[in-house]
């Protein structure tokens, strides 16, 4: 059975809480920030997207402010009082903003929530040098998003039945707006032949299935 | 690029007039700090503090730097600053270069600049950028497209020779491993299987 999208919604705030990670919904008024830097960080580095793409489509994930917090906190006065702001609105920890595309649609919802969960494993690894060869390096960025779109791969062809060759080409297609060179797209395409042919198997993407169904459950969900 | 177009550039997206607005703010902010440090070591003493150099200052401030531009008005009013004065200290006998009497607040914008020029310098030099790209996968000897095997799990190698794992690592940041085994098929793909019992 289809998981209704109140299970959806419930599962994806339980693998966030498990991750400890914060979950912005698209109505959060952190989101219209978010939106507009990453308009302007898309416009300037050459991207495709406007400011009402992001608004409807994109859901992005940030490295928390706690170093930036701590330092904030240092400042008399009103530092305590934005840290402590800022704190209690989640930004203290890696945030994951979702769009309104997907928050409506249970599937999509529980895919996207895994592909971000994913960078928010890489950031987890790799800190700030991580986030900065995303932002300067073509490959960093392939070798982050392909992955990431697998996870969704997973979701969509385990929980949603889609077929592998689908889904693999719809990733791909996905892949294109990152400015991805020729070097780079072949890395991305290396790492979706992998997942297809390990989804083909009938295998699992190292427990991303597994942990996506348990948090399902946990909220109500049957198969 | 004629005047025209470039009004036009930056009329056909806001984006471009933010983007445009801050490289103003900062060739200002440069601009001021050049002439106050050129005067200071001509004349050998900091400039008059006028109204119109408050202003300038706080212009420049304002361009990099607001809340030290809130913390020099707020002082220059009679009020209390948002931060501390700095401790008084003998002076050396030559004026260093910069704003004098702003220790604090020359820092912030030090920093600042340094963290411009050096995300500029790594995105338009190649070998910089690959060494940024070595501190999360160093290039070893792989050959591009290959892919392997490793730890139990699937790696693909890069045009440039670096391993970057097929599948996302887990929340907290560690690998994960394919649940039978990893295998390598014919074509060369690297992918997980079902675990084969000898």
């Amino acid at each position: 059975m289809a998981p209704t999208i109140e299970q959806a919604r419930a599962a994806a705030q339980r693998m966030c809480d498990a991750a400890g990670v914060t979950l912005l919904d698209p109505a959060h008024p952190l989101r219209d920030v978010i939106v507009a830097g990453v308009a302007l960080a898309s416009r300037v580095g050459g991207g495709s997207w406007d400011r009402d793409d992001v608004a409807q489509r994109v859901s992005v994930t940030l490295p928390g402010a706690g170093g930036a917090l701590v330092a904030l906190r240092a400042v008399p006065v009103v530092g305590p009082i934005l840290a402590e702001a800022a704190l209690a609105a989640g930004l203290g920890r890696t945030v994951i903003s979702l769009s309104p595309a997907v928050w409506s649609d249970p599937l999509r919802l529980l895919e996207t929530v895994r592909h971000e969960l994913g960078h928010a494993g890489q950031i987890a690894r790799g800190g700030l040098p991580w986030c900065i060869a995303y932002i300067l390096g073509a490959e960093a960025r392939a070798a982050g998003e392909a992955p990431c779109y697998a996870a969704g791969m997973a979701v969509r062809v385990r929980l949603g039945g889609e077929s592998t060759a689908a889904a693999a080409e719809s990733a791909m297609r996905s892949l294109q707006g990152y400015g991805l060179d020729a070097e780079a797209l072949a890395l991305a395409a290396g790492i979706i032949a992998s997942a297809r042919a390990t989804l083909d198997a009938g295998e699992d993407l190292g427990g991303v299935v597994a942990e996506t169904r348990a948090a399902l459950e946990s909220v109500g969900w049957t198969p | 690029m004629s005047l025209q177009e470039i009004g036009r550039w930056l009329s056909s997206d806001w984006t471009h007039a933010v983007a445009a607005l801050g490289v103003l703010a900062l060739g200002y902010a440069l601009a001021w700090a050049a002439i106050r440090a050129s005067y200071e070591r001509v004349v050998g003493r900091p400039m008059p503090r006028t109204r119109l150099v408050l202003a300038l200052d706080i212009l420049a401030d304002l361009s990099v730097n607001v809340p030290g531009a809130l913390n020099r008005l707020l002082r220059s009013t009679g009020r209390d600053p948002l931060f501390l004065p700095a401790p008084p200290a003998p002076r050396p006998p030559a004026a260093p270069s910069g704003r004098s009497g702003e220790a604090g607040r020359a820092t912030v914008g030090t920093l600042v600049l340094l963290a411009l020029v050096g995300a500029l310098g790594l995105a338009a030099c190649p070998r910089a950028r690959e060494a940024v790209l070595d501190t999360q996968s160093p290039r070893v000897a792989c050959v591009g497209g290959s892919q392997r095997c490793h730890d139990g799990a699937p790696e693909v190698c890069s045009r440039a020779g670096r391993w970057w794992p097929a599948m996302p690592p887990r929340d907290d940041g560690s690998p994960r491993v394919c649940a039978g085994a990893c295998v390598v098929s014919d074509a060369g793909i690297a992918h997980c299987a079902p675990e084969v019992s000898p």
